[in-house]
């Protein structure tokens, strides 16, 4: 892959100002943001500068009052004892970051990334001013991580306030954070952040391993690092795991695990990735514990129902009758009555009618919600049913199914692939083939690793101790130890404190 | 490296598809498909046929909202069980279907001939199960049983299952026999099978079915019925009474205080002193003071023992009867003390096992029944009749 802004390491061509000036002038040739503006310093109208920025992302108030302003009015003095560049980045700019280099890369990044090149006539180096001045979204509450209670804010797209709202979390130099860039074209700046001490080295350098391959050109979103780097490409399961809150990324450094930030998205993405993770609510921390335990129980429970329901509809219906109570079966019998597909037909149009509407949900503008609801609500469930079309326990199946799909929208990819699978195997073999099914998809997740870590982990253990935040959440003063594994410092509480078990 | 990676993958293909073929229920088959069997009739043939089979099964009419169901009765005329019931479809174009099939009702004229033919099919075929409750019809045939509407449910047989189901807890004097109990009695030494009956009633314009006390087996032939007070002490003697009432009075054959059973325990020793066997039945029974239909406050005239020792003594007095009358009419052992000796003494039943029946009749019986009233109630205002 070639790219446009491949300099190697080419250096500024020369210490006149109108040499360098043409030089950046070739690099951003067609580009009509670009703006040189020259200065002469009004003490001494010799002394020749240049600034080079990109318009609309500097800041223009510091750039005229704390830039331009000095570089006009400073009287310099008579005797040099140090480089005119050198006086220019200590006693003249007012800026919080001042960088002398002549490599080109260093300053065609700065002019992109919204900094300012001072160049001087008679130096072969040129100053990086701070000015980046963009604007950018402030601080919402996630649209798809809501909670009732607890922290209300997160991420935005802009790394830096990205990594400030995790630093207010973590306040010691112990939290790491370690700039990269990924894309090639799009340059855009990632930050792996770790908590040194309870990092786990293996999966840390198992990450780094993975992001030095990646070459692409651009990165506009972290799931465009998350599908490359993970663990088991083609499946549905993800074992990287992404959020977008703050309060969800410190919890998850504090328990050892590594978070990497992207410039653009305001969705971080943590390794190792847990199955169980999918099912853990950063509520369930700020809840009562036997409400967050409750609402956990309940996820995974609606998760199986979603999973196995229509197959296991399917399967007694039309394989084991004989196992439905009599009324039931009667009841079932008569709703059939007429119905001209077969149920397994049946059932598979109704799963797809229902992801259609799901779909068109998500994706349709809001304001045309009503009609859905009742074109979805009336047109499909009610007239369908009293034209015989489709029997009624099907809509009340794929309706359960597909609402309980919904409580962990994270899971629903994985949902509807495998829904759909043990609805084949329940229709091909009845009850035995959904159990095959789900022996096989169990067999699946429990042989996946994230980064090194089994995804299953924990979820099978002897210990008490490694299970207290597994299907339910105990409370905080029992929860002595960090997730096995994930940490090399086991103990988040002290050892022998109350409570210990 | 492929043809391992195919290799492996027909490896699996093939052993999913030996697996589909070692399913029980492999066939995929629709709900509608099927007549949904609730109750079967069994009954001598016509036309030369062995046997005639009438099919209560349930059929779906008008729309859901009007719980639309009703019984609809299929019937066939066959040489064998299975014959009828394949013979139906000539009639029907469902498959009869019988896993959830409740009852067999089994005509008394056939019942008189032996029952064991008719239950092969029953116990062979995969579908029925073994949990179907049988009973022996009173009436002439035993379709018309199934013919009566029911009453207080949408099928006969649910109607005639319910009220098996519930017989020992509040009337006591018929129990549900399923397949394998008859199967079990059939197979066992020193026991009669017995079989709940039931008949047509007619009450006003409407005719409808009950249970009605229960039919006498020796071996697998009927020989006779036992009504319903004496069923009732049959049970008694079997173990089997967990409610109902026990009708009793102060003084001997008065019916005018209704104890209502709570619990009863009944435990059966046999004492075999060479050819002389005594029955050591003893029945502890708790009940709570039901009804007294009486112009006297019985409570106040007699204390609660009285009462007690009387109620022990009519339940013990019917129990002899009982046994007595069963002994001599039918001499066959539907209390089961052959097996209550055979399970004490498997000695003295190895030299009593061949002529049993012949033994059976002149078992002597020791009856003692202890009754305890926990509780009276007391009504308001109730006087004495002065």
């Amino acid at each position: 892959m070639k790219s446009g802004d491949d300099f190697g390491s080419a250096k500024l061509p020369s210490d006149k100002l109108e040499a360098n000036i043409r030089y950046f002038r070739d690099i951003f040739n067609a580009d009509d943001t670009l703006v040189v503006r020259y200065l002469d310093n009004t003490q001494n109208p010799e002394l020749k500068f240049c600034l080079i920025y990109t318009d609309g992302m500097v800041n223009n108030r510091i750039l005229n009052q704390d830039v331009i302003r000095p570089l006009l009015d400073y009287r310099f003095p008579e005797e040099k004892d140090k480089p005119l560049i050198d006086i220019l980045a200590l006693q003249v700019t007012l800026s919080n970051s001042v960088d002398k280099t002549d490599d080109i890369a260093k300053l065609v990044q700065a002019i992109v990334y919204g900094d300012t090149v001072l160049l001087a006539d008679g130096s072969d180096e040129a100053l990086v001013l701070n000015t980046k001045g963009w604007s950018t979204r402030s601080i919402t509450e996630p649209e798809s991580e809501r909670v009732i209670k607890g922290p209300r804010e997160g991420f935005t797209e802009s790394i830096l306030m990205n990594l400030s709202m995790l630093r207010r979390k973590l306040r010691t130099p112990d939290l790491k954070m370690r700039y990269r860039t990924f894309g090639r074209r799009s340059q855009t700046r990632a930050c792996i952040c770790y908590l040194d001490s309870l990092v786990n080295r293996g999966v840390l350098q198992e990450l780094e391993k993975r992001l030095e391959r990646i070459d692409i050109d651009g990165t506009l979103d972290s799931n465009y690092i998350s599908e490359i780097i993970r663990d088991v490409p083609y499946s549905a399961v993800k074992t990287v795991g992404n959020t977008e809150r703050p309060d969800i990324v410190a919890a998850k450094l504090l328990e050892g695990r590594v978070a990497l930030f992207l410039d653009g998205s305001p969705v971080v993405l943590t390794v190792p990735h847990l199955f169980i993770e999918n099912f853990q609510s950063d509520e369930d921390y700020y809840l009562n514990y036997v409400f967050a335990s409750v609402g956990r129980l309940l996820r995974i429970f609606a998760i199986i129902i979603s999973l196995v329901l229509p197959g296991g509809y399917v399967a007694l219906v039309t394989f084991h009758q004989e196992m439905l109570p009599t009324a039931l079966l009667i009841s079932i019998t008569a709703a059939r009555q007429g119905v001209p597909f077969p149920t397994a037909l049946e059932t598979v149009i109704m799963l797809i009618v229902f992801e259609m509407l799901r779909e068109s949900g998500a994706r349709m503008p809001g304001i045309m919600g009503q009609t859905l609801s009742i074109v979805g609500a009336l047109v499909i469930g009610e007239a369908a049913v009293n034209a015989k079309i489709v029997s009624a326990p099907i809509i009340i199946v794929v309706a359960f199914a597909g609402i309980t799909g919904l409580i962990i929208p994270r899971l629903k990819g994985y949902l509807i692939v495998h829904r759909f699978l043990l609805l084949a195997f329940a229709c091909g073999l009845g009850l035995y083939g959904l159990m095959l099914g789900l022996i096989c998809m169990l067999a699946r997740l429990f042989s996946m690793q994230s980064f090194g870590i089994p995804i299953m982990n924990n979820t099978y253990t002897k210990s008490l101790q490694d299970f207290k935040d597994i299907y339910v959440r105990s409370p905080w003063g029992m929860m002595k130890k960090r997730p096995r594994l994930l940490s090399t410092d086991l103990y988040r509480q002290a050892a022998g404190s109350k409570g210990d078990r | 490296m492929r043809l391992k990676r195919f290799r492996k993958i027909l490896v699996l293909l093939l052993i999913l598809s030996q697996m589909s073929a070692l399913t029980g229920c492999w066939n995929y088959h629709e709900v509608e498909g099927h007549a949904i069997i609730t109750g079967v009739a069994v009954d001598k043939g016509q036309n030369g046929y062995k046997y005639h089979l009438t099919f209560e099964c349930v059929k779906m009419e008008g729309d859901q909202k009007s719980g639309g169901i009703k019984h609809v009765l299929l019937d066939a005329d066959g040489d064998t069980l299975f014959d009828a019931v394949r013979n139906t479809l000539q009639e029907s174009d469902k498959k009869l279907y019988f896993t959830h099939c409740k009852i067999v009702v089994i005509s008394s004229d056939l019942a008189m001939e032996g029952i064991l033919p008719i239950l092969d099919w029953f116990q062979r075929n995969a579908e029925p199960r073994i949990t179907l409750q049988f009973l022996v019809s009173k009436d002439k045939t035993a379709g018309e049983i199934l013919k009566q509407s029911p009453q207080t449910n949408q099928l006969t047989a649910f109607q005639i299952s319910n009220a098996l189901n519930g017989a020992t807890a509040f009337s006591a004097s018929v129990d549900q026999v399923r397949l394998f109990e008859v199967n079990n009695v059939l197979n066992s030494q020193g026991m009669s099978l017995i079989l709940p009956g039931i008949e047509t009633k007619q009450s006003g314009d409407i005719s409808t079915v009950q249970l009605t006390g229960n039919a006498v087996f020796s071996g697998d032939r009927l020989v006779g019925w036992l009504d319903k007070p004496e069923s009732k002490y049959l049970m008694f003697v079997l173990g089997k009474v967990n409610g109902g009432l026990l009708l009793t009075g102060i003084h001997p054959g008065d019916r005018s205080i209704a104890l209502e059973i709570l619990s009863s325990k009944t435990s059966v020793k046999p004492v075999v002193a060479g050819d002389k066997i005594t029955m050591k039945i003893k029945v502890d029974l708790t009940a709570a003071y039901g009804e007294q239909n009486t112009r006297i406050n019985v409570l106040d005239l007699y204390p609660i023992k009285a009462i007690e020792s009387s109620a022990g003594r009519t339940l013990s007095d019917g129990i002899a009867d009982v046994v007595k009358m069963v002994q001599q009419e039918y001499s066959s052992d539907v209390f089961g003390f052959g097996n209550k000796i055979y399970e004490n003494d498997p000695q003295a039943w190895k030299k009593l096992r061949s002529d049993w029946n012949k033994s059976f009749k002149s078992v002597k019986c020791d009856v003692s029944a202890n009754v305890e009233i926990k509780n009276t109630a007391s009504v308001f205002g109730k006087k004495g009749a002065e």
